[in-house]
């Protein structure tokens, strides 16, 4: 009875609180960088925090709502998307609680939700097409249910935001997805080129027709499922790497797998299906041994031919996927990478491939014309030595430094590899591991260099490999080179940095990068709350 | 004369706090009663008013004598509702309150007691006016909380109030019969903090008004009134920046205004209008208070060869110190 009038009072007066998001805390996740955009995730209150630049050293920040429970953010290969994956409220109680969701952010010309998919069940898995075409959404092994299809997938085609997920089983007998890639577009012997989906679960491959000219429960029911074999030691074969090669004048196109512990390869060529039949191919497995364990596969093109070449210790295996022959060229080193880069240097003319190999156990790198890999004595190979055996190899986005590539030694030094002039040029860094990372254009021409925690980096010209040594006033998080939005042609960077509850960030010129040119942002996470 | 006698005992016990609301609660009887009985201005020997103490006191007499009606004259004139002269028709409203003494008050006092009764406090002796209840200098001190529903005001406060103190000085300069004017110069202070997302945030807000009252006794002790009160308003707001490590302030100074109404009820003190004895009060008010708006750029304060060069000033939009507010004053009248 009291208390009536005074909630009546208070009403009237306004006293009602503040909004609960003033009593929460930001939990950092790692910030996802786009191409005019950094995006950093701000769970506890279901947003994402959207940074963009619209003016040299300025700084724009929106608020995004996403969904509850997120698990996982990615952007699309091109930077134009921000994918988040999140749970929703879970165990639903009420016909209001949110639903599993996938939300779709675009961030030109202002970060705006462009798409949010919901589904009924959680899942954790994200898989988004490098060509930006498709997202699979799969389960994990920290979907927990009382009951679960552990080879449910959704399918988004993302050509087409209207279109609702296609939910589908994976054809497995006995597994589960544990990794998925697409293939480009190959030819088929039956209907129209296409692109290929492909499962690998613990001991089988499946194939998922991607065309757009099947529906989608043509789509479900023509999986193509194939077991791996057994291999030496009876055990059944687990596939460890897929790799594809579209038709030429006289193979079909291909797709071979790699076996863990086996000296075998598979090889799955596109066959034409039986008379009478409406499917687009026919798979006629092909088990051949290349002498050893593989480290790593790749079809190529040789003077002889598109021939599957794995690496198998100091060898190169070339396997003719037509008559399953293999020629064991030496290479001298234990190479266990190989990257296609003809296209970059421009020899695509001549038919032939030019391959880069690298090697995590030897500091020396290969240059493997394969124009020459079954004629020549030296089997069309230069070596090149460098400080450290290779961790990885990196691409510089863009068109400008096509013909560089980054060395990640694993000791830490980077080196910048130039094809053509087949000169690596290292980058020493006193056994600190660097990250490194790049505009997703590629258009600063520059390399960003820095260790998570200091505060020193740099910014290397990839025209004159003069690295740039920068300083921020506070630990670095992560460095993003972005593009400036709202029709700005500088480019900005972006060093943010996470202290206590909240983050801030230091805003570099990109194209010029100074320390002396800097502006410092920060209580970023109080972005939204803000009466601004 | 038991009676009179019994009750002008009565009245000097009733002197000191307790004293006065006795005798305040005396007045307000007598008030209600006399209202009918009052006459217009002019003296009247059934109820003669002693003489105000604005006007020369007369020496206390060494033997009380029956106090004799004051003439008309151009000061009261001047005030067509003097407190020392009844509204002169009984739907004046509020009216005056009547004085209780009768003509023979006060009473001689015995013979044995002579020499005590000698030296009367004149104070003690209602005489039916406002007085000093009306005009008077008044210092007060209150609480007064404050409702800001504005969004930049969250940071700093969980549930959009604001605590002050309040103080007010001022003078009751003019009355016309129940209606008078104050004006007052307000200090209000008031501070709150809170955590912005795990920021120390904190605001401290001064304003000072002057401010221009329009009173209504509805008795001598209980006015209402209506207050505007423009003024400054400087507000001071802290946020310790977690990434600088430094706290950020935003001051600024902006115009201000209140509009309130309230009542005040004098709870002790003499019922003599013409006392020149303080008086006590307690009031209430409520209204709005507006204010401008102030952008709320913070800048770093304490910044040294730590702080990260250029730091950005960091924008919380324009916050605006303003809305329903409640005050409970209590005041000291001379």
């Amino acid at each position: 009875m009291t208390k009536k009038p005074l909630i009546c009072a208070c009403l009237l007066l306004g006293c009602g609180g503040r909004p609960s998001s003033w009593d929460t805390t930001f939990t950092p996740t790692d910030p996802v960088g786009l191409d005019n955009a950094v995006a950093v995730l701000d769970p506890t209150l279901d947003r994402a925090l959207v940074l963009t630049s619209p003016g040299p050293l300025e700084l724009k920040e929106d608020s995004v709502p996403i969904g509850q429970n997120v698990v996982k953010a990615q952007a699309s290969p091109d930077g134009k998307r921000l994918f988040v994956l999140s749970r929703g409220v879970s165990p639903r109680r009420n016909p209001g609680d949110e639903r599993p969701r996938l939300t779709l952010i675009e961030t030109d010309p202002t970060p705006t939700v462009v798409r949010t998919y919901e589904f009924d069940d959680p899942l954790s898995g994200l898989v988004i097409d490098p060509q930006g075409e498709w997202a699979v959404l799969y389960v994990t092994s920290t979907d927990s249910r009382p009951v679960s299809n552990p080879n449910e997938i959704l399918l988004v085609n993302l050509t087409d935001l209207s279109s609702d997920p296609i939910a589908m089983t994976v054809q497995s007998s006995s597994g589960s997805p544990q990794s998925f890639s697409f293939t480009s577009e190959l030819t088929v012997p039956n209907g129209y080129p296409r692109r290929l989906l492909v499962i690998e679960t613990q001991n089988e491959v499946t194939l998922v027709d991607l065309s757009s000219s099947i529906t989608d429960d043509v789509r479900a029911s023509r999986q193509v499922t194939i077991p791996m074999p057994e291999n030496q030691q009876g055990a059944t074969g687990a596939p460890a790497e897929v790799v594809s090669h579209d038709a030429d004048d006289t193979l079909p196109a291909e797709l071979a797998v790699r076996l863990q512990n086996d000296t075998n390869v598979l090889l799955l060529p596109l066959a034409k299906p039986p008379d009478g039949s409406d499917l687009p191919f026919y798979i006629e497995p092909n088990l051949v041994d290349v002498g050893g364990e593989p480290t790593t596969i790749d079809f190529v093109n040789t003077d002889a031919g598109t021939r599957l070449a794995a690496l198998v210790g100091t060898n190169a295996a070339l396997v003719d996927p037509a008559t399953s022959n293999v020629l064991d060229v030496t290479l001298s080193k234990p190479f266990t990478g190989i990257a296609l880069v003809t296209t970059a240097i421009g020899s695509a003319t001549q038919g032939t491939d030019m391959a880069l190999l690298w090697s995590n156990t030897t500091p020396t790198i290969g240059l493997w014309d394969l124009g020459a890999a079954t004629t020549a004595a030296t089997h069309g190979l230069d070596t090149l030595e460098v400080g450290a055996s290779i961790r990885d190899v990196l691409d510089v986005p863009g068109d400008a430094f096509a013909t560089s590539k980054i060395l990640e030694g694993l000791s830490g030094d980077f080196y910048v590899l130039d094809l053509v002039a087949r000169r690596s040029s290292p980058m020493l860094t006193n056994g600190r591991t660097f990250q490194l990372t790049f505009a997703p254009d590629g258009q600063s021409r520059r390399l960003w260099a820095f260790t998570p925690s200091g505060a020193d980096f740099s910014s290397i010209d990839l025209g004159d490999l003069n690295p740039n040594e920068l300083h921020t006033d506070r630990p670095i998080w992560d460095v993003f080179d972005i593009a400036q939005s709202d029709g700005g042609v500088g480019r900005t960077a972006v060093v943010l940095h996470q202290v206590d509850t909240d983050f801030g960030a230091t805003l570099f010129d990109a194209l010029a990068p100074d320390t002396a040119n800097t502006r410092f942002y920060s209580a970023l996470a109080l972005g939204g709350l803000k009466h601004d | 004369m038991t009676d009179r006698i019994a009750r002008e005992r009565a009245r000097r016990r009733a002197r000191g706090v307790f004293g006065t609301l006795a005798a305040l609660a005396a007045s307000l009887t007598a008030a209600s009663a006399a209202v009918a009985a009052e006459t217009p201005n002019a003296p009247t020997t059934q109820t003669p008013a002693p003489a105000p103490a604005s006007s020369t006191p007369a020496p206390a007499p060494a033997l009380p004598v029956p106090p004799q009606p004051k003439p008309a004259t151009d000061d009261d004139a001047d005030q067509p509702a003097a407190p020392n002269a009844p509204a002169p028709t009984s739907d004046a409203s509020p009216a005056a309150p009547a004085p209780i003494a009768s003509p023979d008050t006060p009473m001689p006092a015995p013979p044995s007691t002579a020499r005590a009764v000698a030296e009367p406090d004149l104070n003690s002796v209602d005489d039916g006016t406002l007085g000093t209840h009306q005009e008077h200098w008044l210092l007060g001190i209150g609480v007064r909380e404050m409702f800001v529903t504005e969004k930049a005001y969250d940071p700093f406060s969980t549930d959009n109030v604001l605590p002050q103190v309040s103080l007010n000085l001022g003078r009751a300069f003019y009355a016309s019969g129940p209606l008078s004017f104050a004006g007052l110069f307000v200090w209000d202070y008031g501070s709150t903090k809170a955590t912005a997302r795990g920021a120390d945030a904190s605001l401290a807000v001064h304003r000072l008004t002057a401010a221009a009252e329009a009173r209504y006794h509805l008795f001598r002790r209980w006015y209402v009134f209506g207050r505007v009160a423009p003024g400054a308003l400087h507000s001071a707001a802290t946020l310790h920046d977690q990434v600088v490590g430094v706290d950020r302030e935003s001051n600024a100074w902006v115009f201000t205004s209140d509009f309130s109404a309230g009542s005040a009820f004098e709870f002790a003190g003499d019922a003599r209008g013409a006392s020149t004895r303080p008086r006590a009060w307690i009031g209430a008010d409520a209204g709005y208070s507006w204010a401008e708006s102030a952008k709320l750029d913070f800048k770093a304060t304490g910044a040294d060869s730590s702080t990260p060069a250029r730091l950005e000033p960091l924008s919380f939009g324009e916050l605006a110190v303003r809305g329903a507010f409640l005050r409970f004053t209590a005041t000291l009248t001379y």
